[in-house]
């Protein structure tokens, strides 16, 4: 019998000597792990939700515009249309979707009544995405010329509803006039409050006609397939599918203030998710300390006989290894039920703290992330933090005397 | 931005024979000629930017820096755009649209003139220099070749203007202002507009070839007047609405 087997057989025995004992420390280490990765997810979560609120839908995960395009959004800094590089784009597997936008601003009047806002010129393809379809509040998705779709607080500031004709006007394409009537087709749910007061959503070719950008894009907004936090492909993208004098722009660049806010946010977490840590790891300690001084008297026995330390010490080791593996795979496989059970049933948050996140933008539930690298991630650091509680039992291996007591 | 001061295309105007070393009379006398005067104007203005440039013929008719007209004659894309201030109400008429739109007020101060450097203030008539500013006298300087008076000007308080402060170069002669810098304490200097080139208009001496410059003279308008006579027949009852809607580029 080689050494490994025998120190692997002898490990597992050695498990079921203390079940009481391997199942307390199991349980803290499936504990520890389910409760980290509950807690992570759903910080991640909420952060990827909130960015597909702020990003996602409107100005988009990654956008290929103008090398001068951001960070002043000047319609005049537009691209040309390229439909061959678009359709190159769109048959990219990492792409979910690429939609072409005209974007400007503009004053909108009907009668005494003027508002400013940022009208979105959409494909007609765009139109068709659920998101778009969701958020229609009154009205219809027609392709009728002239048509305008306004955010539902815009259309209650101007006192318009469907079918009234309001006058666009406002600076166009490198400095020409942007002027033209049209009639509202719909009022929009955006999800957000300010985005609501003021945006006003057109044709692409109707945006075009106004701003006198015939055969311009502001933008093109791209989702990947991917929308996780951790995932960024806009280098990669760029690379495959370069435009002279355009750029790729991950939303991560375009809103840094986003990225930091994050940040700051998750750093919160990481600290309670410490104090996790700690205590549970002093929880491992405390049972390593415990079975080290339970079982002193076996490894001076075991010396004496003849065992080589470093045998023992091996079993030892790979006692705790059995041990914080399997813990951590229970509580991976927890987590992750749970994870999923509040993917399906997302908590919902309630009363002013729920009125506080609409306000700022964002429906208020708490989505978990679905990320498996949280659960690997966590489940790799509880393991070396059992692991590390080990040194205790391996030193008093290694202090043991087999004459002594 | 931008929202002040004289010398739209009313101070377009002559200064006449200034010579006096105060200040505020020196800008009066500036404005003596300006205000009260009305006027028919054909400009053509040149925006350069940096990936192009941007032609604009406009013909304007004001009265005081109360009260203008201003009808777009070129590029055609652009014929037939018009503006009108009748004191404080602004309205716009776009051909396309085939409506009078009211502007807020907020557009007199904002933003450039259809895609140039000139405000629509400096078009449409700004506050007056000389009544609306007090005046601190900062000894002369040579300004584009010329012998110029600088004088500053700080708003009075209760004057809605977003400059802080505007440094006036008047001419020592007769030519009138060379320069006017209207500035920000906090972004420095917001806008500035030189007179290059003077001439004589209806036997009025003025300058002919002026150049807007913002952002620190990265974007520049260059405006030339081509056409200036004197309309004394013009009073704020002119100006109207239904004006706007009729007078044809």
């Amino acid at each position: 019998m080689n050494a490994a087997r025998l120190v692997l057989r002898l490990a597992w025995r050695n498990l079921g000597r203390n079940r009481r004992r391997s199942l307390i420390t199991g349980a803290a280490i499936a504990f520890a792990l389910f409760f980290a990765i509950i807690l992570r997810s759903l910080q991640l979560g909420v952060y990827n939700h909130m960015v597909a609120t702020v990003v996602g839908s409107m100005s988009g995960y990654v956008q290929v515009s103008d090398t001068a395009y951001w960070p002043s959004q000047n319609l005049d800094y537009a691209l040309y249309e390229d439909q061959e590089w678009l359709d190159e784009l769109r048959a990219d597997r990492e792409i979910a979707s690429a939609y072409p936008r005209l974007q400007g601003f503009s004053l909108l009047s009907v009668g005494d009544q003027s508002g400013v806002a940022q009208w979105i010129g959409i494909s007609p393809e765009e139109a068709k995405e659920p998101m778009w379809q969701a958020r229609l509040a009154s009205g219809s998705w027609n392709s009728t010329p002239g048509s305008v779709w306004l955010g539902k607080r815009l259309a209650e500031q101007l006192r318009v509803s469907v079918g009234d004709t309001l006058v666009a006007m406002g600076q166009g394409f490198q400095g020409s006039m942007a002027g033209a009537a049209w009639v509202v087709a719909g009022t929009l749910n955006m999800g957000n409050p300010e985005l609501e007061k003021r945006s006003a959503v057109v044709g692409l070719a109707d945006a075009q006609e106004f701003a006198g950008a015939y055969g311009m894009w502001s933008y093109i907004q791209i989702t990947p397939r991917s929308t996780e936090l951790s995932s960024d492909p806009t280098a990669d993208l760029s690379a495959r599918h370069p435009r002279d004098g355009a750029h790729f722009l991950g939303w991560q660049t375009r809103m840094p203030e986003l990225i930091q806010m994050i940040q700051a946010d998750s750093s919160g977490g990481k600290v309670i998710l410490f104090i996790l840590y700690v205590v549970i790891g002093f929880g491992l300690l405390g049972t390593m300390i415990m079975l080290a001084n339970e079982r002193q008297r076996e490894f001076a026995m075991q010396l004496a006989m003849g065992m080589r330390r470093g045998l023992l010490a091996g079993i030892v080791f790979t006692e705790v290894v059995l041990l914080s593996v399997a813990g951590a795979l229970v509580g991976a496989v927890l987590g992750r039920v749970a994870v999923l059970i509040l993917d399906r049933f997302p908590l919902r948050l309630q009363g002013d703290v729920a009125a506080a996140v609409e306000q700022q933008g964002w429906e208020p539930i708490l989505p978990p992330s679905l990320d498996w690298s949280i659960s690997l991630t966590h489940g790799g650091i509880i393991v070396v933090i059992a692991l590390l509680a080990a040194a205790w039992p391996l030193r008093t291996v290694f202090k043991t005397s087999p004459i002594h007591r | 931005m931008k929202r002040f001061l004289l010398l739209g295309l009313v101070a377009l105007l002559p200064l006449t024979s200034v010579t006096a070393q105060n200040p505020t009379e020196i800008l009066s006398k500036a404005e003596k000629s300006a205000i009260g005067t009305s006027s028919y104007s054909e400009l053509s203005m040149s925006a350069k930017r940096a990936r192009y440039t941007r032609e604009l013929d406009i013909k304007s008719w004001t009265h005081t820096n109360k009260y203008a007209l201003i009808v777009v004659t070129g590029p055609e894309r652009d014929r037939g755009t018009r503006y009108l201030r009748a004191d404080k109400q602004m309205y716009s008429f776009v051909p396309r649209t085939g409506k009078v739109v009211k502007l807020p007020q907020s557009m007199l101060m904002a933003g450039g003139f259809m895609g140039t450097d000139a405000s629509m203030d400096n078009l449409l008539g700004q506050a007056s220099l000389a009544k609306d500013f007090t005046h601190q006298y900062l000894g002369t300087e040579t300004v584009n070749g010329l012998s110029c008076h600088k004088i500053k000007c700080t708003p009075k308080p209760g004057i809605p203007v977003a400059a802080d402060a505007v440094v006036a170069w008047v001419h020592t002669g007769d030519k009138g202002w060379v320069r006017l810098s209207f500035q920000s304490t906090r972004n420095g200097e917001l806008q500035r507009m030189d007179a290059l080139e003077f001439g004589r208009m209806d036997g009025v001496q003025m300058p002919v070839k002026l150049q807007f410059s913002t952002q620190g003279g990265k974007q520049t308008t260059l405006m030339t007047v081509k056409v200036w006579k004197k309309q004394p027949q013009l009073s704020p009852a002119w100006f109207t609405p239904q004006r706007l809607e009729q007078t044809q580029p």
